[in-house]
C-alpha cells in the first residue's frame, strides 16, 4: 500500500484531532478526506478532515501590501517558508483487532503520531463497515461546516467505491443522511444543497 | 382442511399475486386502521381489498382513504425537485413524504399457529376432532399490531371471501378495481332476502339489473317476475347512450322467459309478446282503487263509496256495475222535473244512501280506468292465473307495460298481480308446512321504479311492503330497482339484505342505501367516487363485506360466457376440491 | 515600575533633546556647507589625509574618496540580467551557565534568490553545536566571529553551484570586528580566524562571486569625519582625535537630502587601520543608497570588497540588486533575501528550550547525570502573573 504521510499530531481529544504539517511537506489533504493514525499495532483511529488552518505571519502581511509581487517571492513563501498548517480532524471510528467500529476511539492518540491519508481500499473498507454509523459523528458537530464536510466526504468516498465497481454506495449514504436529518429541515436542506453542488448526482 | 396461508413467517402464499403494499402504523376499530403505503399510490385505490396477516389471524379490510403526509410540512411545501438533482429529490421525498392508507377492517379469519410447528398440529387436530370450531369469517373484533404487513389481496383472497367463481351458486358480478380479480355474488343467498339495485339515472343501473337477472335465470333457483315498466328487459333494445343493440332476456332464455304484454294487441319493441295480460273486472277489489288515491286524486269519502258499491253489487260485480252507471244522466218526470235517471250514479247513490256528490266524483275520477282496454268484463282467459302458474312451474315472466307506461297502470297492475301472488304463495307455503304439497318455488319480484310503490304513503297499503317484510317465509322476495332510494320507505329499505349500488349523487339517496350498515361514513365516500356506468358497490347481507367493483359489461361477450358456462354459473364439474369453507 | 518618579525624567529628556536640536541645526548647516565646498576637491582631500600625523591615524575611521565627487548621486543603472542573490545570515545561542547544559549553537540560514526568471528560491540551514573544547576561552565576540566566518562559508558553498553572475549578501559590515584586541583574548587565535576570513574572501574573489554587506539605518559618519578633516586647520589636525566640529551629524543626515530614491552616493574607500591589513583585492569600500520613496528617503550603507568596487559592472549589479531586493519588501525597505536568511537562521526561545531538553534526554538515555537550571534561572522561569481575561470575551 502506498502510504501518504500528512503530518504529525499536535493535540487531540476523543472527538477531534489537530495535526500540524508544513506546506512543503505534502499536497494538502482535501476537506472530507478519510485519514488514519496508528497509535499501536492493531489499533487505528479514523478521522475526517474538516478544516485546514493556514497561519499567517508578519512577513506574509508585509509582502501582501506590495502591489506587484515577484513570482519567486510567492514560490519561496509556499515552498520554503516553514509556516505550519493545522489540519483539524473529526474522529469517526477506530479499528481494533481487525474489527472496524463506527464509535469514538476509546482513547485519543498521543502527540506527534503520524497522520496518514487513507487509500481508496481503506475508504471502501471503513465506509462499508456497519450501517453508516460514523455519519452521526459528523452531524453532531456544532462548529463545523457539516454540510460541506459531508458533501466533500461523500464525493471522495463515492469515487473510491466506483473504483471498486460499487456505483450505489453514495445513494445509500445519502438516504441514511436523509433519515438521520429528516427531523431537522434546515440542516437537511443545507446538506442536500451541498450534495447538489457537489454534482455527484444527476 | 385449513388453508396454509402464511405471509408473515413463511412467505407461503395461497395466491402468487399477493403484493405487500404497506404496514400498519396506527388506528383502531373505531377510526379505521392507518397504514404507511410503501408502493406508489397509483397501485391502490379507494375500496381496494386488503389483507393483513398477523399472528394467528388474517384481517380483511377495505381502503377507505389515501392521504398524503410529510415528516415536516416544509418538505411538502417546498418544490425541492426544482432545486435538487432528481435522484436527491426522489430520495428526500422517499424519506420525508409518504402516503397513508386508511383501512376499514371488516372481517377476520383464524389461520392458526405457524404451519410445521407443534402448536399448528395440535390446533389442526382439535379442528379435526371437532373440539374446536372450524375457522370461519367473522366481523373484526380486534386489530392487527403495529407494523403488521398489509397486502393487496389477490385472486385467491377475493375468492376466499366472496366465493370461488367455479362454484355454481357464485355469479361473477364484476372485478376488483385494481387487480381485475373476479368478485362473485352468491345468488342463492342473494334471493333469500329482498335486495335492491340502486343508482342514479345514467349510472348503468338497468344494465346491471340485466346482468343480475340473467344470472338468476341461468342459476334457475327462483322464478322471476319482472315488472318491466319501460319495456327494457324482455326483448332486444337499443342502448340509449351507445345506440348499440342490447339483447333482451327473452332472446337468450327463449324457453325459460315469457314476455307478457299488458292488454290485447300490444306489441313490445315491435315484437309480439308471448301472451297478453287482461284483467277481469271481477278481480278488481276496492283496495286496488284505494291504492290509486294519490294518482286519481280521490277524496276521503272514497272508501265509504266503495264499501257501498261492494255491498250493493258484491265483490265480483261492483266494478262492472259502477262502470256501467251513467254519471249525470237525468230524466224528466211527468211533472217536468229533472231527476237522476235510474242508470245514473246519483240514482244508485240515493238508493244506497251515499253522498251523491262523492259517488259522482269517484265515478268521474275512475273514468281513466274504465277506459283501459286491458280491463275486460270477460277476458278470454284468466291470464293472471296463467302467470302465477308459469311462475310456479319455474318459468320467468317479464311483464311489459307496452304503451301503458303511466304510473296509474303500473301501480294498479303490479299491485293487483302481486296481491294475487301473495295469496297463492301463502296458501302453498301453508300447505307445504302441513306436508300436503311440494315446497313452493322461490319467487323474486323485480320492481322497477320501486319508489312509486314503496314510498312512505303507499307502503302501508301495497302488498309490496308486506312482501318485503314478511314474505321471505313464503318464498317470495323483492328485488327493488330504483334511482331514488331516499323515496322508499325506511322500513322497506331496512329489510333489504343485499344492496348493489351504482353512483349516487344525492346525499339523501346515499344515506338511504347505507342505512343500517356499519362504517356508513366510510362507505359514503366510496359511493360518491364510483365511476358511473362502470363501477358498483356491493353491500349488505348478501356479501361478506362491502366492496366496490368494476361491473361486468352487458355485451356480446357476456352472453357468450353465459352460454358457454364461463360466467361462473355452470360449474365445470367441481373438480377442484372444496378447499376453504 | 514607579511611573510617578519616572515621568519628570522623561520630561527633562525631551526638553534637552529639543535644546540640542537647535544646536544640531547649526552644526548640520556647517557640515552641509563643508560638503558643498569640498565636494570636487577629491585630490586635495586625499593629500590632506596623508598629512594626518601617525599618532592621530590610529582609530581613525573615515571615508576616503576615490574619484567621484563627494556629493555625487549615481542613478540606477539599467541591466539586462539580474544577478542571483546569495544571502547568508547567522544566529547563535550563547552558552548559559544558569542552564542545565552548557552549550552554544550557531545556526546559519542561506537563501538563494535566482536571477533566472524560471528558477525558484532555495533555502539552506546549517546548525552547529558548540561544546566541550570549543567553549574554552569562550567569549561572545569569538562566537560572533565564528558565526561570520560560517556565513561567508555558506555564501561560498551556495555560489559554487550557481550560474554567474551572483552576489553574496550579508547583514552588517564586511570589515570583521576583531574584538579580541580589546578584550585581551589570545592574539594568535584571532589572527588565525582573521587569516581564515581573508582566505574565504580570496576564495570568493577567485570564484568570481560578488560580495556586499548591507547596513540598515547606518549611524556611521565616515563622510562627515572626512569633512571635519577637510575643515581642520593644521593645528587642529595635530589633535584630530579631539576635533569634532560636526559631532552629532551622520552621513545619512547630509546625504539624505541629496540622494533620490534608487540612487547611490559616490563610492568611497574605508580608511581604517584594520582595512589596511586586508588583502588588496578585498579592501573595503562603501557607498550609501536610498532605498526609500519620494519624500521618505531611507538610506542604507553597502560595503563591498575592492574586487567589486573596482569593476563598474560589479558595482552596477550590486546597486541594482540592492534596490530590487528592497523593493520586494514594499515600505519596509530591506533586502528580501537577507530577511529570509535571517528568518531561517533565527533560533527562537522555544527551539532553544527544545534543544536543551533534547540534549538532556539523550544524556539521560546514556546514563549520564543531568543537572537542572540554576535556582536563579528556575525562579525566572516561573510563569508570570497570567493576563486577566475578560470573562465575557471582550477586549479591555
Amino acid at each position: 500500500m502506498n502510504q501518504i504521510q500528512i503530518g504529525r499530531l499536535l493535540s487531540a481529544t476523543t472527538r477531534q484531532l489537530v495535526v500540524g504539517c508544513q506546506v512543503s511537506q505534502i499536497d494538502l489533504p482535501a476537506i472530507g478526506s478519510l485519514v488514519r493514525i496508528n497509535p499501536q499495532v492493531d489499533y487505528a483511529i479514523y478521522g475526517l478532515v474538516y478544516d485546514l488552518y493556514i497561519a499567517d505571519d508578519g512577513l506574509v502581511r508585509q509582502l501582501a501590501t506590495v502591489g506587484e509581487m515577484d513570482e519567486k517571492v510567492i514560490a519561496d513563501h509556499r515552498l520554503n517558508r516553514s509556516v505550519p498548517i493545522e489540519i483539524r480532524v473529526l474522529s469517526v471510528g477506530y479499528k481494533m483487532a481487525g474489527q472496524i467500529y463506527h464509535l469514538l476511539p476509546p482513547k485519543p492518540p498521543l502527540g506527534l503520531e503520524i497522520l496518514w491519508l487513507c487509500s481508496d481500499e481503506e475508504i471502501v473498507e471503513f465506509t462499508n463497515s456497519g450501517r453508516y454509523g460514523y455519519l452521526r459523528h459528523i452531524l453532531r458537530e456544532q462548529d463545523v461546516a457539516v454540510e460541506e464536510v459531508l458533501a466533500a466526504h461523500i464525493k471522495l468516498a463515492d469515487n473510491a467505491h466506483r473504483q471498486k465497481g460499487e456505483a450505489d454506495w453514495s445513494h445509500k449514504a445519502v438516504q441514511e443522511v436523509i433519515v438521520l436529518l429528516r427531523d431537522d429541515y434546515a440542516a437537511l436542506t443545507r446538506v442536500l444543497q451541498s450534495l447538489a453542488d457537489s454534482q455527484i448526482f444527476s | 382442511m385449513i388453508e396454509k396461508k402464511r405471509t408473515d413467517e413463511t412467505n407461503e402464499f395461497v395466491s402468487q399475486d399477493v403484493r405487500k403494499i404497506g404496514y400498519i402504523v396506527g388506528g383502531g376499530l373505531q377510526e379505521n386502521l392507518k397504514a404507511r403505503l410503501i408502493v406508489s399510490a397509483s397501485q391502490v385505490q379507494e375500496g381496494s381489498f386488503v389483507m393483513i396477516p398477523s399472528g394467528n389471524w388474517v384481517y380483511y379490510g377495505l381502503v377507505t382513504n389515501i392521504q398524503l403526509g410529510a415528516t415536516d410540512p416544509r418538505f411538502a411545501d417546498e418544490e425541492s425537485e426544482l432545486r435538487l438533482p432528481s435522484d436527491l429529490a426522489s430520495w428526500l421525498h422517499g424519506q420525508t413524504l409518504y402516503t397513508n392508507l386508511e383501512i376499514l377492517p371488516v372481517l377476520m379469519l383464524e389461520r392458526g399457529p405457524a404451519p410445521e410447528t407443534a402448536e399448528y398440529q395440535t390446533w389442526a387436530q382439535e379442528i379435526e376432532d371437532r373440539s374446536r370450531s372450524e375457522p370461519h369469517l367473522m366481523p373484526v373484533k380486534t386489530i392487527p399490531p403495529h407494523h403488521a404487513d398489509v397486502y393487496l389481496a389477490g385472486e385467491g383472497e377475493i375468492a376466499e371471501i366472496f366465493g370461488k367463481p367455479t362454484r355454481e351458486e357464485n355469479f361473477v358480478l364484476g372485478y376488483t378495481r385494481e387487480g381485475e380479480h373476479p368478485v362473485c355474488l352468491d345468488l342463492d343467498r342473494f334471493v333469500q332476502r329482498s335486495a335492491g339495485i340502486f343508482g342514479a339515472t345514467g349510472s348503468g343501473k338497468s344494465f346491471l339489473t340485466r346482468i343480475i337477472l340473467a344470472g338468476l335465470i341461468q342459476r334457475n333457483r327462483a322464478s322471476l317476475l319482472v315488472f318491466d315498466m319501460h319495456n327494457e328487459y324482455g326483448f332486444d333494445d337499443i342502448a340509449s347512450d351507445s345506440g348499440s343493440k342490447v339483447s333482451g332476456l327473452r332472446t337468450l332464455f327463449q324457453t325459460r322467459v315469457r314476455v307478457v304484454g299488458l292488454g290485447a294487441g300490444n306489441t313490445i319493441r315491435g315484437a309480439a309478446p308471448d301472451f297478453n295480460l287482461e284483467i277481469a273486472m271481477k278481480d278488481i277489489c276496492a283496495v286496488d282503487i284505494e291504492l290509486l288515491s294519490a294518482e286519481l286524486n280521490l277524496k276521503e269519502t272514497t272508501s265509504t263509496t266503495l264499501e257501498a258499491l261492494v255491498s250493493s253489487f258484491g265483490v265480483e260485480n261492483w266494478y262492472n256495475e259502477f262502470r256501467e252507471m251513467e254519471n249525470g244522466a237525468m230524466m224528466e218526470t211527468e211533472d217536468g222535473k229533472k231527476v237522476p235517471a235510474p242508470q245514473s250514479v246519483a240514482a244508485w247513490a240515493n238508493r244506497a244512501g251515499v253522498n251523491v256528490m262523492a259517488a259522482e266524483g269517484l265515478h268521474s275520477k275512475m273514468s281513466p280506468l274504465f277506459h283501459r282496454n286491458y280491463i275486460l268484463e270477460n277476458p278470454a282467459s284468466d291470464s293472471i292465473n296463467e302467470i302465477v302458474t308459469m311462475l310456479q312451474q319455474g318459468q320467468h315472466v317479464v311483464l311489459s307495460f307496452g304503451d301503458y307506461d303511466r304510473d296509474l297502470d303500473y301501480l294498479f297492475v303490479t299491485n293487483l298481480l302481486t296481491r294475487r301472488i301473495r295469496e297463492v304463495w301463502e296458501a302453498q307455503t301453508n300447505q307445504y308446512r302441513t306436508k300436503k304439497s311440494n315446497e313452493p318455488r322461490p319467487l323474486v319480484i323485480v320492481v322497477e321504479e320501486a319508489h312509486k310503490l314503496l314510498n312512505r304513503q303507499m307502503a302501508s297499503q301495497t302488498t309490496f311492503n308486506t312482501i318485503a317484510r314478511e314474505m321471505r317465509k313464503y318464498y317470495v322476495t323483492l328485488l327493488i330497482v330504483d334511482q331514488r332510494p331516499s323515496q322508499i320507505y325506511d322500513e322497506v329499505m331496512s329489510q333489504l339484505g343485499t344492496r348493489i349500488s351504482g353512483w349516487l349523487g344525492d346525499d339523501d339517496d346515499i344515506r338511504a342505501v347505507l342505512a343500517g350498515l356499519a362504517g356508513r361514513e366510510t362507505l359514503r365516500g366510496m359511493l360518491t367516487h364510483l365511476q358511473p356506468k362502470e363501477e358498483v358497490l356491493l353491500l349488505g347481507w348478501g356479501v361478506p363485506m362491502p366492496i366496490p367493483i368494476r361491473s361486468r359489461r352487458y355485451d356480446q361477450r357476456f352472453w357468450e360466457d353465459l352460454k358457454e358456462g364461463k360466467a361462473g354459473l355452470q360449474s365445470e364439474k367441481q373438480t377442484i376440491s372444496d378447499l376453504g369453507f | 515600575m514607579d511611573y510617578q518618579k519616572l515621568y519628570p525624567q522623561i520630561q527633562e529628556f525631551v526638553f534637552q533633546t529639543k535644546a540640542n536640536r537647535q544646536q544640531w541645526q547649526i552644526t548640520y548647516q556647517n557640515c552641509s556647507d563643508a560638503l558643498c565646498n569640498y565636494s570636487d576637491k577629491v585630490t586635495e582631500l586625499i593629500q590632506r589625509i596623508d598629512q594626518i600625523p601617525v599618532n592621530q591615524q590610529k582609530n581613525l575611521r573615515c571615508a576616503l574618496p576615490i574619484q567621484e565627487q563627494l556629493d555625487q548621486s549615481i542613478i540606477l543603472p539599467k541591466l539586462d540580467t539580474m544577478p542571483t542573490v546569495l544571502a547568508a545570515d547567522g544566529s547563535q545561542i550563547l552558552p548559559d551557565r544558569h542552564a542545565p547544559v552548557y552549550y552554544g549553537l550557531i545556526n546559519v540560514g542561506g537563501f538563494v534568490f535566482p536571477g533566472n526568471p524560471q528558477a525558484f528560491p532555495q533555502t539552506v540551514q546549517i546548525p552547529e553545536l558548540i561544546y566541550g573544547e570549543q567553549l574554552e576561552n569562550f567569549s561572545e565576540a569569538r562566537l560572533a566571529l565564528q558565526r561570520d566566518i560560517h556565513e561567508r562559508e555558506m555564501l561560498l558553498n551556495m555560489g559554487r553551484t550557481i550560474q554567474m553572475p551572483c552576489v553574496g549578501l550579508v547583514d552588517g559590515p564586511l570589515e570583521i570586528w576583531i574584538g579580541g584586541s580589546h578584550s585581551g583574548g589570545d592574539q594568535g587565535d584571532y589572527q588565525r580566524s582573521l587569516n581564515t576570513y581573508f582566505h574565504l574572501l580570496g576564495d570568493l574573489y577567485q570564484q568570481k562571486i560578488g560580495l556586499a554587506g548591507y547596513i540598515d539605518r547606518p549611524e556611521s559618519n565616515y563622510l562627515v569625519r572626512l569633512l571635519e578633516i577637510a575643515v581642520a586647520t593644521p593645528e587642529e589636525l595635530q589633535n584630530l582625535q579631539r576635533f569634532h566640529p560636526f559631532s552629532g551629524v551622520s552621513d545619512v543626515d547630509i546625504l539624505g537630502a541629496l540622494l533620490k530614491p534608487t540612487q547611490r552616493s559616490a563610492l568611497f574607500s574605508l580608511y581604517s587601520q584594520p582595512n589596511i591589513q586586508y588583502p588588496t583585492h578585498s579592501q573595503i569600500g562603501f557607498f550609501y543608497i536610498n532605498v526609500g520613496s519620494e519624500n521618505h528617503p531611507w538610506l542604507g550603507r553597502v560595503e563591498v570588497p575592492a574586487w567589486v568596487a573596482q569593476e563598474e559592472q560589479w558595482l552596477n549589479l550590486v546597486h541594482t540588486m540592492i534596490v530590487h531586493q528592497c523593493q520586494i519588501m514594499g515600505k519596509i525597505a530591506y533586502p528580501f533575501a537577507l530577511h529570509r536568511a535571517h528568518e531561517l537562521a533565527v533560533v527562537s526561545n522555544e527551539e532553544k528550550d527544545q534543544i536543551t531538553r533534547w540534549i538532556l534526554t539523550e544524556m539521560q538515555r546514556s546514563g549520564l547525570p543531568i543537572s537542572s537550571y540554576s535556582h536563579k534561572q528556575e525562579l525566572k522561569n516561573l510563569p508570570s502573573r497570567r493576563e486577566w481575561k475578560n470573562p465575557l470575551g471582550g477586549k479591555m
